[in-house]
């Protein structure tokens, strides 16, 4: 009986024992290896593509449209007749007037049809030269100071990924009351390219470059109204973590620069499965693997084929 | 008594008519989980429009809070306030009082901010809301599938057919069929050509509106005809919406189209989803409002779903995924049986005792009839059928045959003395005597069992919202016992000896034999227990270390909970995440795990559904094929979903209670005074600190303490004017509306196309805006010019401003932190760690933090609401305690007897105690309420056992033989009482099935404590009667010779006589 009773406590106690023994998991991190990059401000603009060449054809006398040679879209060389208008007024009986284009272009507005009366100064055509064009930016005034003649930038177009190079070719010294911006002018650097006049981009310029490490904002933890970071280090095969207080620079696009405290190279937690403390050793979840380490793998792999290899041959005997 | 008794007839009808009563009230009884009680929270919320969280605190807050708290009507009382103040809108909770209607408190709370607004700003006033707060997980959600319809035009025929009639279930909120195929129309407008055209959201909005209007152009009267001249509505279609005409700056006037894309599908970014089994699938959804009842909710939707399914198109089925009723009935039923099985098995411990079937018949007529009667008293009392009042049934069950019993002995004992055929009156007289003999000590034991319970009316909250349903019932039922006991039962007999014509006998027991066998055994075992030397000081210590384990050991140890809660075959697996700021992408991250649960528990699921109410939270919801795997798969999926980085898993089990039942934390730790963002500072840093020393594993702070950055925008506005001279027609507001829909798209207007009324969503293309950098370089046409927002507008990042949140008033910062489940052990070691270390922190120098003020902190008592329930219990329990005591003072006029017959309650908790602690139960509610019953039952037996013993002294018997006769006579009825009670407990105390768990407590601590007490009631009890009479007479006869003074000094010293005084007495009576 007595027997009995401590066997069935003593379950009794193993059983409470093993409930109440909980383990504590050990919390993975995603990490960040902080390394020197480049570090700017970025200036980004919206940007009107307009033609550099733009000729409004007028009527220089009034008249009927009596020739309109030319339809919208079409090539014409400078010196090439577009249109003809004959004064009505019988008291000037001249020739038709012939209207010729000044530039090399393509018809890019067609305002009268043949036959309309117009009057002298009217709009009868627009001859646009598309291969030339200059970009107009509105520039803050206060970005005015980090803006030069000659800067190089970059456009952005909706009509191709790549960037194209540009450069300031000047800005105007006015600051328009309403808008508060100041018209820059801007051309691409190679000739080439081919930019449709009308359209928007977007151009950006980089400045006060230097070298810097800039890590996403997620890597901060605060102590008190003070910055820190946690590292992740390796010891006796262990990862873990250490908490170190940083200066932090300005935030720019969701990431932020680490000013001191921090060396090149080593690991930041970006993301924790919990609270981490000092000290806390951790599973690095996207530890980059070492050369050595993938070697490895690839040699396992290789010697788990030929030991394949080995057993097939060996079924076959 | 005569009079009823010789006409049986009339004691039958009036009982039927009683019955029947019963039983229809019964009928009409409303099934629910829990009893009918309620705290009810009323939430109100306004956004402050112009002012920050500080100024409207300072202006209005303050004094709403007040008014708030100070809401006192008859049946209401305010018991806490806390409020909220958030970015720009402030949220109230008002929390009522246990059993306030929640009703007239928010009519209350209207009534009360609706006076308050009329002092507000108008924007404040106009976006006050009330409401109730629920924090109840139960729902009913039911799919619809049909395989030829597909889910949108399914939509349509089901929607005319259920949602008209949902809106008449009172007890749900927000009842609604869900449509996952739901349509809309998204515009999506190039950023370029706005910009060019000098275009805010606002214009396309405004040409839109007006394509939706129809006008009238008066009427033309053609002989009697009258004719409108009217324009319809121009948009009826997509293909028309695409020729909307925009209006540009230039005064253009250019099709929508030009400058947008106009898409008709699928709704991408709904704000909920709900899916079964991996597929988006066609809801019924509805919660139960504050107050109402889950069950009645789901049968009110299930009774309409079934009403309209005839006359749906026979292609259309459903099927009910989630169904708080069928739970709720299920662990209803299942308590209905328990309480069957505990009447039946009560019944069989009758037979074995009494014997004859037609006594046993007559005895446990007792059962059913006063659980019946019960009912009426129930209705009255506006009760409702839950697992609570249903374990007091079950509970009374055992303890209702005892009155019947105690009468049929008697009458028996009665035949025994007379010997040959009787005639009627001398029967009817027969009868009478032994009902009479009886009838003042059923009386009083009922009485002295219900006495027990009068202190549980005196408590409130909590432990009243529970306990009072089980207190009630046991006190109704046994109530009516007593009376069958005396006026059934002895005419059932009656009519039982005038039908058996060779006489009536006293009927013996099928297992008499053995009976007899243990009554000698049981004789010989209590004799040499007596006489065994040693005993006194075994008894002694024993008593004593129990005690001391009990109260040191194993109560600290017993787990601590309010009340258990019901097993359920749902698991909830929840996911959390961040960085998502749509809906659908939560969706297509959950499907994963969805389809990782599948595969990996595939075996164990009936099927799941998913809930998706937040873009960066699931809730996926599994069903399992047997709730009996649940804690395996409980574990298993704990060890499967383990937290990464940025993703958090939260596994547990889905419990559909109504009751709200408080989660408190284990620890509350205060942070007020100093600056506010000193307080968020410190509060922070000093969480921190208490999770890097691992006291405890969670913490969490109300409000959030984590740095939060806002975009700020501030316009140049003394730029306006010149903007407006160059053409410019938009204001600072158009700029959020631009960056709004340039973010997260808006919802401008409503387009009803075939019958569907499609929102038309109005947006950016998808990352337009993914930077702070980008916002501030979006193009803005003024005039020619197309420049960035930034030049108008400042941008900023900022540190947004700290939340305000106050307590009744207090601002406050709370430092809450939890151990984890099943480490209950560990709370108090931890919290005592966590004390330390705020004490260790008071002598940290803040100004390191960069604070300027000094906040201070101090603990708060976070389980409260427990405490004081398991406080008022005591209290309780101390004061059955002394009823008892003093009811037996009057009974026996002698002390020494009251504590001894009061051994028994001590080693009744003992044992109530060790079997909670042997099975693993916990110290709750219903557990302490078992005990405080079980005192009841223990004393009653120790009362007749002294009784006898001390009416066979005074025959003159010594008190040893006193005691052993007294013992043996007794042994008998206490078996039945105890084991009719034991018994009846057991199949509560073993939990099976559902809701098991809830009651288990209850019937562990009356079962085990009972076994115990009954055990040691036959054998500590007689002894130390033994041993007081004996002194007693010593001191008696001592008394005469000794004066006064020495009289202790005897009682200390004369242990050795004593001993030879019993030896003595029984040498005498050999």
């Amino acid at each position: 009986m007595r027997v009995l009773i401590t066997m069935m406590f003593s379950f009794i106690i193993l059983t409470h024992s093993a409930i109440a023994a909980g383990k504590d998991k050990i919390k993975s991190v995603f990490v960040k290896q902080a390394s020197q990059t480049e570090v700017f401000d970025l200036y980004t603009f919206p940007a009107r593509i307009d033609p550099e060449v733009n000729s409004l054809i007028l009527s220089e006398t009034q008249g009927v449209v009596t020739k309109l040679p030319v339809v919208l879209g079409q090539k014409v060389k400078k010196g090439q007749i577009v249109a003809k208008v004959k004064n009505t007024d019988p008291v000037f009986k001249f020739k038709p007037v012939v209207l010729k284009s000044p530039i090399n272009g393509v018809v890019s507005a067609v305002y009268f049809s043949q036959g309309s009366q117009v009057t002298r100064g009217e709009k009868l055509l627009l001859v646009t030269d598309p291969k030339q064009v200059k970009i107009l930016i509105e520039i803050p005034s206060k970005d005015l100071g980090s803006l030069k003649k000659g800067m190089k930038g970059d456009l952005f177009l909706k009509s191709s990924k790549k960037p194209v190079a540009i450069e300031v070719v000047g800005i105007s010294p006015y600051v328009h009351p309403a808008t508060g911006t100041a018209t820059a002018q801007i051309k691409t650097v190679k000739k080439d390219h081919m930019l449709t006049p009308g359209t928007l981009g977007k151009v950006s310029f980089k400045s006060n470059i230097h070298k810097g490490i800039m890590l996403p904002q997620s890597v901060l933890t605060y102590v008190g109204k003070f910055p820190h970071i946690r590292l992740v280090e390796e010891k006796d095969k262990k990862h873990l973590i250490k908490k170190v207080k940083v200066e932090i620079g300005p935030k720019r696009r969701g990431q932020v620069e680490i000013l001191s405290g921090l060396k090149k190279g080593s690991f930041v937690v970006e993301r924790s499965s919990g609270f981490i403390k000092d000290g806390d050793s951790v599973v690095v979840k996207n530890f980059p693997k070492s050369k050595e380490e993938k070697k490895k793998k690839t040699n396992k792999k290789d010697t788990k084929k030929k030991k394949i290899k080995v057993k097939s041959k060996k079924e076959k005997a | 008594m005569r009079g009823l008794y010789s006409s049986p007839l009339r004691v039958y009808l009036i009982l039927g008519a009683l019955t029947l009563f019963g039983l229809i009230a019964g009928g009409k009884l409303p099934i629910s989980l829990y009893p009918n009680s309620n705290k009810p929270t009323i939430w109100s919320s306004v956004s402050y429009g112009s002012m920050n969280a500080e100024e409207f605190v300072h202006n209005y807050g303050s004094k709403i809070e007040n008014s708030l708290k100070a809401i006192q009507t008859d049946d209401l009382e305010v018991i806490n306030v806390t409020s909220d103040y958030g970015k720009s809108n402030a949220s109230f909770n008002i929390e009522f009082q246990w059993g306030s209607d929640p009703k007239s408190a928010k009519r209350e709370v209207q009534n009360l901010m609706t006076g308050l607004s009329s002092a507000w700003p108008k924007e404040v006033r106009d976006s006050l809301n009330v409401n109730y707060w629920s924090k109840s997980s139960g729902f009913i959600a039911i799919s619809f599938y049909s395989e030829k319809r597909d889910l949108n035009s399914l939509f349509k025929v089901l929607e005319p057919a259920l949602v008209p009639q949902l809106s008449s279930v009172n007890d749900a909120e927000g009842a609604n069929l869900w449509n996952p195929g739901q349509k809309e129309i998204t515009i999506t407008l190039d950023p370029d050509s706005m910009a060019t055209l000098n275009l805010f959201p606002r214009d396309i909005e405004r040409a839109i509106k007006s394509g939706l209007n129809g006008y009238i152009g008066g009427t033309i009267t053609v002989g009697t005809n009258r004719l409108q001249v009217e324009m319809p509505r121009q948009l009826e279609s997509v293909k028309k919406l695409k020729e909307v005409l925009v209006p540009t700056n230039k005064g253009q006037l250019i099709h929508l189209s030009q400058i947008a894309h106009i898409d008709y599908g699928e709704a991408t970014d709904s704000n909920k989803i709900f899916k079964t089994n991996g597929s988006k699938s066609l809801i019924l959804f509805a919660n139960p409002r504050t107050g109402g009842n889950v069950k009645r909710m789901a049968e009110d939707i299930l009774s309409i779903v079934k009403k309209a399914m005839p006359s749906l198109p026979k292609d259309i089925q459903y099927r009910v995924l989630v169904d708080p009723s069928e739970f709720i009935r299920a662990s209803v039923n299942n308590v209905i049986h328990e309480v069957i099985i505990a009447a039946g098995l009560a019944v069989l411990v009758l037979f074995l005792f009494i014997g004859s079937f037609k006594n046993t018949i007559t005895a446990a007529l007792e059962i059913p009839l006063s659980m019946v009667l019960a009912f009426i008293l129930m209705n009255l009392f506006e009760m409702n059928l839950n697992l609570i009042s249903l374990g007091g049934l079950a509970l009374a069950a055992g303890m209702n045959v005892d009155a019947s019993v105690v009468v049929m002995e008697n009458i028996f004992r009665h035949m025994e003395g007379v010997k040959g055929p009787l005639n009627f009156n001398t029967r009817l007289s027969l009868i009478i005597r032994a009902v009479k003999e009886v009838r003042l000590p059923i009386i009083a034991s009922t009485i002295s069992t219900l006495v027990v319970f009068l202190p549980l009316a005196l408590t409130k909250d909590l432990t009243n919202a529970i306990l009072g349903d089980l207190a009630k019932a046991v006190v109704f039922s046994h109530a009516f016992s007593m009376f069958i006991a005396l006026i059934l039962v002895p005419t059932i007999r009656l009519q039982i000896m005038n039908s058996s014509k060779n006489g009536d006998k006293a009927p013996v027991s099928p297992i008499n034999g053995l009976l007899t066998k243990v009554e000698t055994f049981y004789s010989k075992i209590l004799r040499s227990f007596i006489n065994f030397k040693a005993t006194k000081w075994l008894t002694l210590t024993g008593i004593v270390t129990s005690l001391l384990i009990m109260s040191f050991l194993l109560v600290p140890k017993l787990k601590k909970e309010i009340i258990g809660t019901p097993d359920t075959d749902w698991m909830i697996l929840s996911v959390n995440t961040h960085g998502n700021t749509l809906v659908a992408q939560m969706e297509s991250q959950a499907s994963e795990y969805e389809e990782r649960l599948l595969g990996k528990f595939g075996k164990d699921i009936k099927y799941t559904f998913t809930q998706i109410r937040r873009p960066n939270q699931a809730t996926i919801m599994a069903r399992l094929e047997n709730k009996k795997e649940m804690d395996r798969v409980w574990k298993d999926m704990e060890e499967e979903f383990q937290n990464q980085p940025g993703l958090y898993f939260w596994v547990g089990p889905w419990n559909p209670a109504e009751l709200p039942l408080p989660d408190p934390p284990h620890m509350r730790l205060i942070v007020r005074g100093g600056d506010v963002e000193d307080r968020m500072l410190l509060a922070k840093d000093l969480m921190d600190t208490i999770r890097e020393k691992d006291a405890f594993p969670r913490a969490w702070t109300k409000p959030n303490v984590h740095k939060e950055e806002n975009i700020v925008l501030s316009p140049h506005t003394e730029r306006w004017q010149a903007l407006a001279k160059e053409g410019a027609k938009f204001l600072p507001f158009d700029i959020t509306d631009l960056s709004r829909v340039a973010t997260e798209g808006r919802v401008m207007e409503y387009i009803n196309i075939g019958g569907d009324n499609l929102p038309i969503k109005v947006r950016y293309p998808k990352g337009t805006l993914s930077t702070k950098e980008d916002l501030e370089a979006l193009p803005i046409g003024v005039g020619d010019k197309i420049i960035p927002l930034r030049s108008i507008v400042d941008v900023k990042l900022k540190e947004a401003k700290s939340r305000i949140y106050r307590e009744n008033g207090r601002d406050l910062v709370i430092i809450n932190a939890k151990r984890n489940k099943g480490e209950d052990a560990k709370i108090e070691s931890s919290l005592a760690k966590a004390k330390e270390i705020a004490n260790e922190y008071r002598s940290k120098d803040l100004t390191k933090l960069g604070l300027t003020t000094k906040p201070m902190f101090y603990f708060e008592d976070a389980q409260k609401d427990l405490n004081s329930a398991l406080k008022q219990l005591s209290t309780a329990l101390a004061l059955s305690l002394l009823l008892i005591f003093l009811t037996m003072l009057l009974q026996f006029g002698d002390i020494g007897h009251c504590l001894i017959i009061m051994v028994a309650i001590p080693l009744g908790i003992f044992g109530g105690s060790l079997s909670l602690w042997l099975f693993n139960s916990t110290l709750s509610l219903n557990s302490v309420l078992g005990i405080i019953l079980l005192n009841g039952i223990a004393v009653n037996n120790s009362i007749i056992l002294v009784d006898f013993i001390l009416s066979l002294h005074r025959e003159g018997f010594t008190p040893i033989e006193a005691a052993i006769m007294a013992s043996k006579k007794r042994l008998r009825p206490i078996l039945i009482t105890s084991l009719t009670t034991i018994l009846g407990m057991l199949p509560i105390a073993l939990g099976l099935g559902e809701g098991g768990k809830i009651l288990q407590p209850l019937g562990l601590s009356v079962a085990g404590g009972l076994w115990f007490s009954m055990l040691f009631t036959l054998f500590i009890v007689p002894m130390l009667e033994v041993l007081y009479l004996n002194t007693k007479k010593k001191i008696d006869f001592k008394e005469t010779n000794l004066p006064p003074s020495l009289e202790t000094i005897v009682e200390l010293n004369n242990t050795e006589e004593r001993e030879n005084q019993i030896s003595s007495g029984e040498v005498q009576l050999q």
